[in-house]
């Protein structure tokens, strides 16, 4: 039976010169208005899956709502403005000239 | 668990505050870039609250957070120009190690500068196996999965993050100080 002579780069951590200081750099933060940002947008998830714990059926109905109805619904408005913006101008365009 | 699984705002309050920095920071080494480190980190954050009524109750925060900020630079990365470079090079591409803010390179110290300039050379799966394990001092295990590996293939990465390491604190062209000495 061999045994590895290699010091174990997991439990000799501490001492090793070279990664000991990992973990002494220093932290890195966001800038407080930031991280104020990303925690309210959190908070809002969060209320909005919690209302749905109970039900969680109602929350995939809400999720495939917002992610494919809602797109799909403004998308068709669009098309159907633009379409009835086109027609018109084409229509405008066509008018047999006044007398 | 329990209290933010009813979603109350305080317990997340509390979970948010004892990892939010440990998880930019690490996302920023990760990623280089600061910008992108904070997207991924409101993404997780949301990740965490969207998730948190089906979370098991034994779910430790910790290993969950730092899976979910990893797998979405993953995702992110996956067509991004970055990693189309280090695939080619095998290593990071040098604007992508310079990108470090010249502001925090700046401030930091002698030592600092070096390791994150060092860091910032790794290829990206030697960077985070470094990051989690002497960074955040994560256990063993929850590095490993948080990683997707097993424990053995953990350790024989970090063998090899660390002498990649040690190769790159060499190869910067710096007087020779106590890290090159313990890298040879």
């Amino acid at each position: 039976m061999t045994t590895d002579p290699r010091p174990d780069p997991v439990s000799s951590l501490d001492e090793d010169p070279l990664l000991g200081p990992l973990r002494d750099l220093p932290v890195r933060d966001l800038e407080a208005d930031r991280a104020e940002a990303i925690r309210r947008r959190a908070q809002l998830a969060l209320a909005r899956s919690a209302r749905f714990a109970d039900r969680p059926w109602l929350g995939s109905l809400a999720r495939v709502y917002r992610l494919g109805l809602e797109p799909a619904f403004v998308l068709a408005v669009v098309f159907v403005y633009l379409a009835w913006a086109l027609f018109t101008v084409s229509d405008l365009l066509t008018l047999p000239p006044v007398r | 668990m329990a209290r933010l699984k009813r979603g109350e705002r305080g317990a997340f309050d509390l979970v948010y505050h004892r990892y939010r920095a440990r998880l930019f920071g690490f996302l920023l080494r990760l990623t280089r870039r600061r910008d992108l480190a904070e997207e991924l980190l409101q993404e997780t954050w949301i990740r965490l609250a969207t998730h948190a009524p089906r979370l098991a109750d034994d779910t430790r925060f910790g290993p969950w957070l730092f899976t979910v900020a990893r797998n979405l630079f993953r995702s992110q990365r996956r067509f991004s120009l970055d990693a189309l470079i280090e695939a080619k090079l095998g290593r990071p591409s040098p604007e992508a190690v310079e990108r470090t803010s010249p502001f925090e390179l700046a401030s930091a110290s002698e030592l600092e500068r070096r390791l994150e300039l060092a860091l910032g050379a790794l290829p990206t799966k030697y960077r985070e196996v470094l990051l989690l394990v002497a960074g955040e001092r994560l256990e063993p295990a929850d590095a490993a999965a948080v990683l997707g590996l097993r424990p053995d293939a953990l350790r024989q990465r970090l063998a090899r993050a660390r002498g990649m390491m040690a190769k790159e604190l060499e190869r910067q062209d710096r007087p020779a100080g106590r890290l090159a000495g313990a890298a040879s």
